[in-house]
């Protein structure tokens, strides 16, 4: 892929930097879509027999593999696949017998709204945050201060979200009753959630962006534009920021793909109504349909994430056009 | 693959047949009855399929309950037949024949505005008639053979019966009739609805919510009730909430208006003070796989499975202390046969003699500690239910480890209501399984205890037993209530031989926010009354 | 080695987490044996109870004991997790190396797998194989080592080919050894440390996944218990004991944070040496120094001073004082440069003049003063304004002076929006202006090019012309031809003077290059070990230098009379430490005039109007006429 694409003109960064990162998506896009085709055919064993048992009556086996399709020649099947998932056809539920699309249609708002605000959250609380420790802690200043927030965001970030989930259900469930633990019904229902899913990308987003920004703080643009007398907050927020964030975003797109799929867990815990509690459902009921169809969706959203972050650094760091591929 | 749909009625502990009245709802004070607005209804599975004749799973009864009619009401109080549909019905002979002629309520309408006729109701009944169909309330609501003719003119329904069937009115009761666009166009009737009810279906959003609007001019509600009287909302909204814990805290919080809640949260929410409505429900009910080829195809294992597990025991854990034991099979109140055909005939017994009998069995102890016959493990297959949730799961592990004492390795599976209903009538890969099944008068359990088997039939143990059908035959010979000392009789004789197991009785609670209602065996939608908060 | 392990646990942070990790696995060890029997007594008169005396964390449905099933629950949960753990290693190992055994293109193609697979995060990955492994504790242990394979396969891949491309491993396959056995002989011993260390973490994680999984009700399944099933069981019952649901959940965080701080310790430890709590030197606070030499000079600043500086002093934590007492004017128009060695204070003084010490640093002076303006005084926005149109700097690296993620003319612009209250487009204009005024050919689309897209001449001129964004009565260049090729080097000279004459601006050049410095400045000042030696007239550098230092300095510099066969003359002896500051002269180690006077007593700044010196010997003959020929190599 590399080789064809290096002839498009080197004059034009963004053209070479598009045909590579959408290459790259592509190829991510076929092994995944290949993945999620490939799993029920990993199954060791029949897995229309795993489902219904050992002894369930050969007719009945019969017509659920007939059901799934998966009677005929893999290629076909996977043709097949391919065609539905072209005409947005997903299959249908083994368990409702509703059209998978209709079931993640109706389960994706609430999983994108969940994920979305809490790296809105995320974000909001780690870049001040860390751009505040930054300055504090800045080349001969807060030593103390700088012990203190990492050692904190170390642990915080430790602790992962569904158990953050349950201290939040205790706290402001149980204990104070402030806050609604689950169902997505009411504007005060999404705060724990979400700051379930925040609270750890947040604490590591802060800390890049505090190294990053002490870091930035040290080049020699910065002492530039000390030199040019800009005001502090120019300094640190138009400066200084754009350069930190590049590292900052790198790790926000990983960050941002596990908060997708952090949701499987913290739906659970508060009863969110969406993929996330779709899809265990799903795998304990062995309907394979429904998980197939969300692993896709949680992959192509964690591939979006990825390309979007990309595209955004290019656009922050035009350094990267050129390292990119 | 029809028939994982088929569920039953009672499989659910909230579902009980109507024919069954329920006791009055307690008092949550004298707070303001307010009209209109939209009351928010928990369900703890999605229905699925929205066909109210192609179902029985307790959800898709509840929502049934909000866009359909049945032909006749059961009175909850004294479990008297009431208007519903049917304004006047008469059970007689004729011509030789039982037979039993409704007379339709003048002026009822669909949804849609057509009228339902005689015919129409006629063409219901051929439907769940027709063995073709598969409808699950053949046999259970409807007795197999009959026959129906509506005649428009007059406006009656005719339905012929094969043989006597005493509480015929009372399965009537439950059949909910579907208005002629939804018969003429079936499928439709998985997403939408076609009915007659006080209310109709606006919005189905599947595993989220379905929201039912009211209708004007209904006047045809359970005895007489009609959708103009104060305090009923504008808007239901059914929705689903799979987690107990959860929808115990939507109700405090408001965001559900009436939910059942079994497990240890119903305690908070009696705490808190809440409404509530109470139908009294089997919960613990154990059934062994008697098809053959399989392990508890043996009466003797059978038997030693039921003496080496106490009862009493799982029944607690089962209730978290909450139960009784139980009573009848056909139990919720006010139940047409009441008595106790269980207690004294539960198979006595302990570990023991559990061993002993496996021994006389051909079963005996391996080196690994599981038993043997002919190299063949006594492994079980156990499943049960998701809906009790941890108390469930902690009585399923109790009995595990009981069986385990004995030499017996079982292996527990905790199904939600779908999967488990496709298993036990369809794959059938299960020996023994603890399914809680929920009627109000006995002959409607005999399409469970007998006939032909799942996937053919609805007898999804495979139970056959020449002297429960020969007490059945001179049960059903009987008229009514006269007979219920048979019924029970035959049920004991059932118990005494371990073929099914019935341990475990509670209330189950509705409890409600910002509105009352009832609930025999269902909620009501009539009932129901929105109260200033 | 094993000094290297007892430092992880000499950090506080490291000393804890091993303590913890000897806990947790002592719980898992020990539990099941202390208390297995225990944690299945069933009670069913006593279920779902609260905390009691008997039952600290409450009982479950079936009346167990929850705190106790927690502690024997260590067990399952470690082993499982260590479990995943060998999974994950093992088969990122096999993927990681592969690219290494088996050829280029087939090893190319599991890379790009990897890289794929790794940019899934991990529970997706896990939750994929769950399904192809189905529900329950083996299922989760293969679904959450495979899920962590690809990171490891990651690690592995990057170490195998540091480590292949070493010499000695390049060797071993010139003499022919197999690739299987470098992988085993060579590459993986190399490689296991940083493996074992992120095992560890791994572990951690693995055991928060295995919890995620069981709590999910897809991983342990009943009667077995782990963690995870205790908190999935514990959650349902939280509004009616809430110990149920936390003491798992603790259990699952301590164990997931020892085995996570443990190997970060050890990764700390083992690799960058001091760990983030090692203990820096508090500052302290210098103490001023009475100052010995302090000469009048042009006590009256007059009108045409454009800075104005007395006295200045740079202190640093230590305390360090590389910059001590140095005193001088530049007057309008006039073209200063500093010369020294590197260390001689002569960056900092430039640095010092116009603010930009760094924090840690401290800047002291009698005055301090550009056009009039303390410079010692509190920043405000007029200030800011003040130097930020009047005072230009140039500094030595154009590559990395500029802001990477900006383009070259809103960096320039950005002077006049703030300073001058420009709108945007008319501060682009005159920044357009200006950067045609470096002449930088194309101006107005350069402009919009990022600093990455220029070369190094171009972004120094561009810088300048960042300088006269404003208008500016000084430019301070520090170095500023240091960085760049020779052949550019004079242009940015030449544009530096035409902008002198043109605008009579006043040029500070700080440089190392005698040569540059007498080349383009009127006057010079020489700096060593913090002070200034020597203040003369550039005129004078050649023949009329008088401080030993600065003729050495100029003796120094190769000219058409240098013996090309000759190795060229540089200083003999070392800089001295500015934190070991002789009493005396701090050229006499290296001064041939020297004596024992010199070495007891600074010698003071004398004044001579035009010309200052600091040295008791100034002017002498030096030994013999060129003593650097004697002296030419230096240590």
């Amino acid at each position: 892929m590399t080789a064809s694409i290096a002839a498009v003109g080197q004059a034009r960064p963004w053209v070479r930097f598009g045909t590579r990162r959408l290459g790259r998506l592509l190829v991510s896009l076929w092994v995944l879509v290949t993945a999620s085709f490939a799993m029920i055919h990993l199954i060791p064993g029949d897995p229309v027999r795993g489902a219904l048992g050992p002894t369930a009556p050969a007719e009945l086996v019969e017509a659920r593999r007939a059901a799934l399709g998966l009677n005929d020649p893999i290629l076909t099947q996977y043709v097949h696949y391919l065609e539905g998932l072209v005409t947005g056809d997903l299959g249908t539920s083994l368990s409702s017998r509703l059209p998978v699309s209709d079931i993640v249609a109706q389960r994706l708002p609430a999983t994108l709204a969940l994920a979305g605000l809490a790296f809105l959250a995320a974000v909001v609380v780690a870049i001040p945050l860390g751009v505040a420790m930054g300055v504090l802690t800045r080349r001969g200043h807060g030593r103390r201060t700088e012990l203190g927030f990492t050692t904190t965001s170390i642990v915080v970030a430790t602790v992962p979200d569904f158990l953050v989930g349950v201290a939040l259900v205790y706290v402001f469930g149980v204990r104070l009753g402030w806050l609604p633990v689950a169902g997505n019904d009411t504007p005060q229902a999404y705060v724990l959630p979400v700051l379930a899913l925040a609270i750890g990308p947040a604490a590591i987003l802060a800390r890049i962006v505090r190294v990053e920004m002490v870091r930035v703080l040290e080049a020699d643009f910065v002492r530039t534009a000390r030199a040019k007398r800009l005001p502090a907050r120019t300094i640190y927020l138009g400066h200084a920021l754009p350069n930190a964030a590049t590292a900052a975003l790198t790790l926000g797109g990983l960050l941002l793909g596990g908060l997708v799929a952090g949701t499987v867990l913290v739906e659970n815990v508060f009863a969110w109504p969406g993929l996330g509690s779709t899809i265990v459902q799903s795998i304990l009921n062995k309907d394979y349909p429904v998980v197939q169809a969300i692993v896709l969706v949680y992959g192509v959203g964690v591939l979006v994430v990825n390309t979007v972050v990309d595209v955004t650094l290019a656009r922050l760091d035009p350094r990267s056009l050129i390292r990119e591929g | 693959m029809k028939l994982s749909t088929v569920g039953i009625a009672a499989l659910c502990l909230t579902a009980a047949l109507a024919g069954c009245g329920g006791p009055a709802p307690s008092n949550s004070g004298d707070a303001q009855v307010v009209d209109g607005g939209t009351f928010t209804l928990g369900l703890s599975s999605d229905p699925g399929s929205l066909d109210p004749q192609m179902g029985a799973g307790s959800t898709l009864f509840a929502v049934t309950q909000f866009a359909y009619d049945q032909l006749v009401s059961v009175d909850d109080r004294t479990g008297e037949i009431r208007s519903q549909l049917a304004s006047k019905w008469e059970v007689g002979t004729t011509t030789g024949a039982n037979t039993v002629t409704l007379t339709l309520t003048p002026g009822v309408t669909c949804a849609d505005g057509a009228k339902l006729t005689a015919k129409a109701v006629a063409d219901n009944l051929n439907f769940v008639a027709d063995p073709n169909n598969k409808s699950p309330f053949l046999g259970t609501y409807l007795p197999a053979g009959a026959t129906s003719v509506g005649d428009d003119a007059a406006g009656t329904v005719t339905i012929t019966l094969a043989q006597p069937a005493p509480f015929v009115l009372n399965g009537l009761a439950a059949l909910p009739i579907v208005c002629p666009s939804g018969l003429a166009n079936r499928a439709s009737l998985a997403k939408a609805t076609a009915g007659t009810g006080p209310y109709q279906l606006t919005e189905a959003a599947p595993g989220d919510h379905y929201t039912y609007t009211i209708r004007d001019g209904y006047t045809w509600g359970p005895g007489g009730a009609t959708t103009a009287t104060n305090g009923l909302p504008d808007t239901v909204v059914v929705k689903v909430v799979e987690n107990e814990s959860t929808a115990a805290n939507l109700l405090l919080s408001g965001g559900l208006n009436a939910a059942a809640v079994l497990g240890p949260d119903a305690d908070r929410l009696e705490k808190a003070g809440l409404f509530t409505a109470t139908t009294p429900a089997i919960v613990g009910e154990q059934w062994y796989n008697h098809a053959a080829g399989r392990v508890t195809d043996d009466p003797k294992v059978r038997l030693a499975l039921t003496q080496a597990l106490d009862l009493d025991e799982l029944q607690k854990v089962l209730t978290s202390g909450r139960g009784r034991t139980a009573t009848t099979m056909a139990t919720n109140e006010p139940a047409a046969c009441p008595g106790d055909s269980v207690s004294h005939a539960l198979p006595v017994g302990d570990a023991k003699t559990a061993a002993a009998l496996l021994d006389e069995a051909g079963w005996t102890a391996g080196a690994d500690g599981v038993r043997a016959k002919n190299g063949k493990p006594l492994a079980l297959n156990f499943l049960y239910q998701n809906s009790l949730g941890s108390s469930g799961d902690a009585a399923a592990e109790l009995a595990v480890r009981q069986w385990k004492d004995i030499g017996v390795r079982a292996t527990a599976q905790s199904q939600n209501e779908t999967t488990l209903t496709g298993t036990i009538f369809g794959a059938g890969d299960w020996d023994v399984a603890w399914v809680a099944l929920n009627v109000g008068s006995p002959d409607q359990l005999v399409p469970f205890l007998s006939g032909p088997a799942a996937p053919q039939g609805t007898n999804f143990a495979a139970i056959s037993d020449p002297d429960y059908d020969a007490a059945v035959q001179k049960a059903m010979a009987m008229p009514g209530k006269d007979g219920c000392k048979t019924w029970l009789d035959a049920e004991s004789a059932l118990i005494a031989k371990a073929e099914v197991v019935p341990f475990a009785n509670d209330n189950v609670r509705t409890f409600g926010k910002g509105a009352k209602f009832e609930t025999p065996g269902q909620l009501i939608p009539t009932s129901i009354r929105m109260l200033a908060s | 080695m094993n000094r290297r392990w007892s430092r992880v646990l000499r950090t506080p942070l490291g000393l804890a987490s091993a303590g913890l990790m000897v806990l947790v696995l002592g719980l898992a060890v020990l539990g099941p044996v202390l208390w297995g029997a225990a944690a299945e007594a069933v009670d069913t008169d006593n279920i779902l109870a609260g905390p009691s005396s008997a039952h600290w964390a409450g009982t479950d449905n079936l009346g167990r004991d929850i705190l106790l099933r927690v502690l024997v629950a260590a067990r399952l949960s470690i082993v499982l997790a260590l479990l995943a753990v060998v999974i994950a290693v093992v088969a990122g190992l096999l993927l990681g190396s592969a690219p290494f055994l088996v050829g280029k293109r087939f090893g190319r193609l599991l890379s790009a797998t990897v890289n794929i697979a790794v940019a899934f995060p991990g529970l997706l990955l896990a939750l994929f194989f769950a399904v192809v492994f189905g529900v329950g504790a083996t299922g989760a242990v293969l679904a959450i080592g495979l899920a962590g394979a690809p990171a490891f396969a990651r690690l592995t891949q990057t170490l195998v080919a540091g480590i292949a491309a070493r010499d000695y491993v390049a060797a071993a396959r010139v003499a022919g050894v197999g690739r299987v056995r470098i992988l085993f002989r060579h590459v993986l011993p190399n490689a296991a440390e940083p493996l074992v260390v992120n095992a560890t973490i791994g572990a951690g994680a693995a055991l928060l996944s295995f919890a995620g999984l069981s709590f999910l009700g897809l991983g342990v399944q009943s009667p077995a218990y782990d963690w995870g099933r205790l908190l999935h069981d514990g959650i349902g019952a939280i509004y009616v004991n809430p110990a149920a649901a936390i003491a798992p959940g603790t259990a699952v965080l301590v164990a997931g944070l020892a085995f996570n701080l443990f190997g970060e310790s050890v990764a700390k430890g083992l690799g960058v040496g001091a760990g983030p709590l090692a203990v820096l030197p508090a500052r302290t606070e210098s103490v001023r120094r009475p100052e010995t030499a302090v000469e009048e000079v042009r006590s009256v600043p007059s009108s045409d001073v454009v800075l104005d500086v007395r006295d200045l002093e740079v202190t640093f934590p230590g305390p360090v004082r590389p910059v001590r007492g140095v005193t001088f004017a530049v007057r309008r128009g006039e073209a200063l440069g500093i010369v020294g060695e590197s260390g001689s204070g002569k960056s900092l003084t430039a640095l010092a003049v116009t603010g930009l010490v760094g924090d840690d640093g401290r800047v002291d002076a009698a005055r301090l003063e550009l056009l009039g303006h303390d410079l010692r005084a509190a920043d405000t926005p007029v200030r800011r304004r003040t130097l930020g149109t009047s005072l230009a700097m140039v500094f030595q690296d154009p590559m990395t002076s500029f802001n990477p993620a900006r383009r070259i003319g809103g960096q320039l612009a950005e002077v006049a929006i703030h300073h001058q209250g420009t709108a945007r487009r008319a501060a682009i204009a005159r920044a357009v202006d200006r950067l045609a005024a470096v002449r930088i050919p194309d101006a107005g689309t350069r402009a919009r090019q990022y600093p990455h897209e220029f070369s190094g001449g171009m972004r120094q001129r561009a810088m300048i012309g960042m300088g006269l964004m404003g208008t500016p009565a000084l430019i301070v260049a520090d170095e500023p031809t240091t960085a760049l090729d020779v052949t550019v080097q004079q242009q940015v000279l030449d544009l530096l003077a035409a902008i002198r004459a043109a605008d009579g601006v006043a040029l500070m050049l700080i440089s190392h290059d005698v040569a540059v410095v007498g080349d383009v400045c009127d006057r010079v000042l020489v700096m060593y070990a913090g002070r200034i030696v020597e203040d003369l007239p550039a005129t004078d550098l050649a023949g009329a230098a008088r401080h030993p230092y600065t003729r050495a300095l100029v003796d120094a510099v190769p000219d058409m009379s240098t013996d090309l066969d000759e190795p060229l003359a540089t200083i003999p002896g070392r800089p001295v430490d500015p934190a070991h500051m002789p009493p005396g002269c701090a050229y006499a180690d290296r001064c041939p005039l020297a004596d024992a006077h010199c070495r007891a007593e600074d010698p003071p700044l004398t004044a001579d109007p035009g010309h200052r010196v600091a040295c008791w010997h100034a002017g002498e003959p030096l030994p013999t006429p060129r003593a650097a020929d004697e002296l030419v190599e230096s240590p």
